[in-house]
């Protein structure tokens, strides 16, 4: 095939439009200054600052426990609802009820911030973190139950379970020994998916999080009224970091469960 | 339900079941004895796996009993009966290794692992997969995974093997050389085999008796010769063998005989089979006979067979061992033509077709079959 310089040079824009401020980024996190137009030299001294920043630390803290219960929380509930909606007989409205777990995903956030704030304080709840998780929670269900339900749907599941059954096992028992390992990758994933969602979820966060709360992307948020620090950059490119980390993990997962499904 | 002996093992009947206003099993009754190697044989849709599925319990019949060593298990669940099923798409675990998938059974009974070990090396040596226990079922051939469900299945050793078209998948010569192995298998461990298939030479080669459905209906039951040599029903006749089918209308005569006339020409007298019952003269019956059981002779040569009808030969086919030739023998309906078979090329020119021939039959390959409704 003719090589073509245009598309090569179109193919390096776009990878620069992509790209090109996150290198920017990460190369200021290194710069040795206070502000970020000249470079002044090589210095770790930025990710120390950011460590040693308590309320920082704090807020990565809460983010994290937060992305850490709204994933277990969906990736229960997700692995539930799959089941049901593919592995039940048939039932009147079934793709209704997928469609309405799907749906988050299209409400506008801003939309879904406000109702939830409304409804929570109505109700008479407090805005602290189980609140916050459960909220969180809401917004990363679509997602675990999509990588299950496919999962579920594609394995071939419900007469892997007959065959199970028919080998001894109690509906109980096939569930645990065949569905529930097979689903396993996939609940990972969804679970990871979940966490990384509710990790840097702002607006509802923003809308929801009372006195004492406050979640890194919020903290980050604070912080940028006073400019764009250093320390923001060392910050960003930490979180950069383990998001590559876990996308990682997450196209291994795939591609283990995908060398499963005969 | 038929008699019942010691040696029966499993009884059902007679067996309703519908999904819907679709009626898939109608009052079917059958028994599986000890040891023995029992083929529902049927069309697509004819309700050979539903009643497979009765049996294994993953079905609920709307109507009738599942008697299992003398144990009524209509109600049970599958894992509380003492069956265990061969899947038409193999079902392996894909997350457990061959050894992982033919022990499950076994450690789901927790069985100590050091018995579980040997009798896992048992199952895989019978059915030749020894040196496979660490393999991925998703790296295996059709034939090989094949053979990790018959093991994950025999391995329990229940008392009797459910196969649901096991070899379904398989290409036409790997099929062959499993159908004998797998009646070698089954001689071998005395287990008890239902076979559901829809292939009739599949059953013919494999079974001791088999169980002919046709639209949710157990046409008839019995062994491989009795179902070719004696067919009761038109649908079993053309089914097996396949056969020249006729209406014929009852006349008056001897006892222990039929006069017939064929569609409305031909008279023959053939005897009759002592459980046989002729509807009253002037009523109908279907008949076949067989096309490997009709000899073709010209006008010049001296033929032999009590039966003789005038014929033209329409058209033939030369199949390499033989002819199949296709005969005009009812001036009332040239459509409807004899079917023969012969042996040899003696058929094969085409030079003769449109000539005067006699076809000749033996009274008693004349099949009797079920009334002719119209």
């Amino acid at each position: 095939m003719k090589k073509s310089r245009g598309l090569g040079a179109y193919c390096a824009a776009l990878y620069a439009f992509l790209y090109a401020p996150l290198i920017v980024m990460t190369v200021y996190s290194f710069n040795d200054a206070h502000r970020n137009v000249v470079w002044r030299g090589f210095t770790f001294k930025w990710y120390l600052t950011m460590a040693r920043d308590a309320d920082l630390m704090r807020a990565l803290t809460t983010s994290l426990e937060l992305a850490a219960c709204a994933a277990a929380i969906a990736a229960a509930l997700g692995l539930l609802a799959s089941y049901a909606l593919v592995r039940h007989r048939p039932f009147r409205g079934r793709e209704g009820y997928a469609a309405l777990l799907d749906a988050p995903l299209m409400i506008p956030e801003v939309a879904l911030g406000v109702g939830l704030l409304s409804f929570l304080v109505r109700a008479g709840f407090e805005l602290d973190f189980g609140a916050l998780a459960c909220a969180h929670a809401l917004i990363c269900l679509p997602y675990a139950v999509a990588a299950v339900r496919a999962r579920l749907a594609s394995s071939g599941g419900s007469q892997l379970e007959e065959a199970a059954m028919d080998l001894g096992a109690s509906e109980w028992r096939a569930f645990l020994k065949v569905t529930l390992p097979l689903a396993m990758p996939a609940i990972v994933s969804g679970a990871l998916l979940a966490f990384t969602v509710s990790f840097e979820d702002f607006v509802a966060s923003f809308f929801l999080a009372g006195v004492g709360i406050t979640t890194l992307p919020i903290k980050v948020y604070s912080m940028l009224k006073f400019g764009v620090t250093p320390e923001i950059n060392a910050l960003s490119v930490a979180l950069l970091s383990s998001t590559f980390v876990l996308l990682g993990l997450n196209a291994w997962l795939s591609a283990r469960a995908g060398a499963d499904a005969a | 339900m038929g008699a019942v002996t010691a040696e029966t093992l499993l009884e059902v009947g007679p067996l309703t079941k519908s999904f819907g206003a679709a009626t898939i099993l109608r009052d079917v009754s059958l028994d599986v004895r000890k040891g023995e190697f029992m083929t529902l044989l049927g069309p697509s849709g004819c309700g050979k796996t539903t009643t497979l599925r009765i049996i294994a319990g993953f079905e609920t019949p709307d109507s009738g009993r599942v008697i299992l060593g003398g144990r009524d298990v209509t109600d049970l669940p599958p894992y509380e009966r003492d069956v265990h099923t061969v899947f038409q798409h193999y079902a392996l675990f894909p997350h457990l290794d061959v050894a992982g998938n033919a022990a499950f059974g076994l450690r789901l009974r927790r069985v100590p692992e050091a018995e579980v070990s040997r009798r896992v090396t048992e199952a895989l040596a019978l059915v030749k997969l020894s040196g496979f226990e660490s393999r991925r079922v998703s790296s295996l051939s059709g034939g090989q995974m094949q053979r990790v469900a018959l093991a994950r299945a025999i391995v329990g050793r229940p008392s009797l093997l459910l196969l649901d078209e096991p070899l379904g998948a398989l290409d036409l010569k790997l099929r062959k050389e499993m159908q004998l192995e797998l009646k070698n298998l089954q001689r071998r461990l005395g287990i008890a085999f239902v076979y559901v298939t829809h292939d009739q030479e599949e059953a013919m080669t494999m079974s001791d008796r088999i169980a002919v459905f046709h639209q949710g209906r157990l046409e008839q039951l019995g062994t491989p010769g009795e179902i070719y040599e004696a067919p009761r029903t038109s649908f079993v006749a053309d089914f097996i063998g396949g056969a020249n089918i006729f209406s014929a209308e009852v006349l008056p005569g001897p006892a222990g005989q039929a006069r017939l006339r064929l569609e409305g020409e031909h008279e023959i007298v053939v005897p009759l089979d002592p459980h046989e019952v002729l509807p009253p003269p002037g009523g109908r019956v279907k008949v076949a006979i067989r096309p490997e059981r009709v000899k073709v002779f010209y006008k010049d040569e001296l033929p032999f067979g009590a039966l003789r009808f005038d014929a033209t030969l329409r058209d033939s086919i030369f199949l390499g061992d033989g002819c199949q030739i296709y005969l005009e023998f009812l001036a009332g309906a040239p459509d409807k033509r004899l079917v023969a078979m012969a042996g040899g090329d003696r058929y094969a020119v085409h030079d003769d077709l449109g000539v005067p021939v006699i076809a000749a039959v033996q009274p008693e390959d004349v099949y009797i079959l079920e009334r002719d409704g119209d």
